[in-house]
């Protein structure tokens, strides 16, 4: 039994990899435009000394599926400023060596976009606002704050710059300071530069990124005739 | 059900025992509808939309549910339109991380005497290929695991071919015509099920989305109770009725039409719903869907199937066809969570494998 399904289909269950604890499976990449539509999922665990790590990981068995993921994991590092850790496996964390799970699901959405050989960039703490057409720009107060400014006239300046900051906050899981919310900081105590600059595009137009995040979780779920929208 | 001590059981044995509320050594976990997530198609290489149309690669990623995930029960019908495909409905075969769909905005009856079942209906290639992979899957998995089928009730029919608006406000004006529709499909129900037991299943799971919302108790009654009284009885097959939604109000009736068993929604609290049943049909439920096994993590997949044990419903499984991006971890913790509890709970009670 189990030797052979039917001709040149392979058996069910002989020589065939199985599913694996890898950890906490945090986001999806359910069909990886870049590399034949596989499946690639990002893993949160933690080590004994209780530093979190991040591992990619495909179950598919298409030849050339480890260098997808080595190259996915390089311009992970490049645009949200982690580590690949030494090892087997497409494996990185963060410099400061805790979790920051939101912020680096949106991290591997980001960087599951960019294309098998153009060089992934770091994105500037400064950036054009169409909207206002200010130039929106992030200083640091101190090693983890960061300070949302933005250039031109008063007029409706700080209300936009409020509501860049808590999109900045919502994005990344960063900690909003005062009641004009234009002051964000880390709760790890250090400095993500990377990831406030990638993420900074994402919240001029916070409503556009929850909606994209929205529509990537309705998708594969299967809903009865009676709610079916077509 | 009585503590007392059984044998091991193999799965098959598990599933068919407690389909007909029998002993089990423990609780089996059970998959009705469907578990095919990316990450699985991925392991065996069989995606969405063509493992819905070749029966090589549905047996292949129906088999992963009791190979990697641990289930009892193997469901290669992962969609519900297979057969309204080969009734001639538009469809949408969507990609790998979506469902196929029938397009009701675009029905294809617009009257009880459009109704009329093809030909060639039972060679449809999307008909043979679940009976194929039927085939396959007992080839394969022999006697291990429990095999289920699954043909849709002449409600869902009704909302694929006639469109959900069209057939609901037919129900309103023409009561008499429904019932009419409703007999002339169900021979669609009966036709695709029976073949499907020929071709091996165990059981077969009967989706007929008299849902929550936009149904009646009163409708279910008037309209399908006695259909699926009829159906429990002409199949020579133990059924598992399904129907999302709250679903309570209704179960009443549900568990007087003969069925094995009934595949609950979430909505539904699990002691509600035994307490609802009085033991006279099997409850197979009801991890949540879209909260818990896609959004949440293991420890919560853990509570909810310890509620539904605790409350002592009689297989336990995902309320619904999974989302396709369901971690597998969470699917990994139904049945582990199972074994832990019965573990405890029958060491406790001195009966190593009882339940």
């Amino acid at each position: 039994m189990m030797q052979q399904m039917g001709s040149g289909v392979e058996p069910m269950r002989v020589n065939r990899p199985h599913v694996r604890a890898l950890g906490r499976r945090i986001e999806l990449i359910s069909m990886d435009p870049h590399f034949h539509d596989i499946t690639i999922g990002l893993y949160e665990t933690s080590a004994p000394d209780g530093a979190i790590s991040y591992l990619l990981h495909s179950y598919s068995g298409r030849s050339g599926v480890d260098q997808r993921l080595r190259s996915l994991a390089a311009s992970m590092a490049t645009i949200g400023g982690l580590v690949i850790e030494p090892g087997e496996g497409a494996r990185l964390r963060f410099r400061c060596g805790k979790g920051h799970r939101l912020a680096c699901r949106r991290l591997f959405v980001e960087a599951g976009k960019v294309k098998p050989g153009v060089e992934a960039q770091v994105r500037p703490l400064q950036i054009a606002d169409r909207t206002t057409g200010r130039t929106i720009t992030i200083v640091h107060d101190d090693a983890n704050t960061y300070r949302v400014t933005a250039d031109g006239l008063d007029d409706g300046r700080a209300q936009r710059i409020g509501a860049i900051g808590r999109g900045l906050a919502r994005l990344a899981e960063l900690e909003l300071i005062g009641e004009d919310a234009t002051r964000v900081r880390t709760t790890c105590g250090h400095a993500h530069d990377e990831l406030v600059g990638l993420l900074l595009m994402r919240a001029l137009n916070l409503r556009a990124a929850m909606r994209e995040q929205e529509e990537a979780m309705s998708r594969g779920m299967l809903v009865a005739p009676s709610a079916q929208k077509s | 059900m009585a503590s007392q001590y059984v044998k091991p059981m193999t799965s098959r044995q598990r599933v068919l025992a407690a389909l007909r509320r029998e002993p089990v050594d423990r609780t089996p976990v059970c998959n009705p509808t469907s578990v095919a997530t990316v990450e699985l198609m991925d392991l065996v290489d069989a995606t969405f939309p063509m493992a819905n149309r070749d029966a090589e690669l549905m047996a292949r990623l129906a088999a992963t549910g009791y190979t990697e995930l641990g289930f009892d029960t193997v469901m290669p019908v992962f969609s519900i339109i297979q057969e309204s495909s080969a009734l001639g409905c538009k469809m949408q075969w969507e990609q790998k991380d979506n469902w196929p769909t029938v397009r009701m905005r675009e029905p294809i009856w617009t009257d009880v005497d459009d109704i009329k079942v093809p030909k060639d209906f039972m060679k449809h290639p999307d008909i043979v290929c679940v009976l194929d992979a039927i085939k396959i899957l007992r080839r394969e998995l022999g006697d291990e695991v429990a095999i289920v089928g699954k043909t849709m009730g002449p409600w869902t029919l009704g909302y694929h071919c006639f469109g959900v608006e069209p057939f609901l406000l037919l129900s309103l004006d023409d009561p008499g015509k429904t019932m009419l529709a409703l007999e002339r499909m169900k021979e669609i129900t009966y036709l695709f099920g029976l073949a499907q037991i020929e071709a091996g299943a165990d059981a077969l799971t009967l989706p007929d989305h008299a849902t929550g919302d936009l149904v009646s108790a009163e409708y279910y009654k008037r309209f399908l109770k006695d259909m699926h009284a009829e159906f429990a009885e002409r199949f020579p097959a133990p059924l598992i009725l399904h129907i999302c939604g709250r679903t309570v109000d209704r179960m009443g009736y549900i568990a007087d039409t003969g069925m094995a068993a009934f595949h609950f929604d979430s909505k539904n609290k699990p002691q509600e719903s035994m307490d609802t049943v009085k033991g006279k049909i099997s409850l197979i439920g009801n991890i949540n869907n879209p909260e818990t096994l896609f959004s949440k993590g293991p420890e919560e997949v853990r509570r909810e199937v310890e509620a539904n044990l605790d409350a002592g419903v009689n297989m336990v499984g995902p309320e619904c066809a999974i989302p396709l991006q369901t971690p597998i971890e969470n699917l990994l913790e139904i049945s582990r969570t199972v074994r832990e509890w019965h573990h405890a709970h029958d060491h406790a009670h001195g009966h190593p494998h009882g339940h």
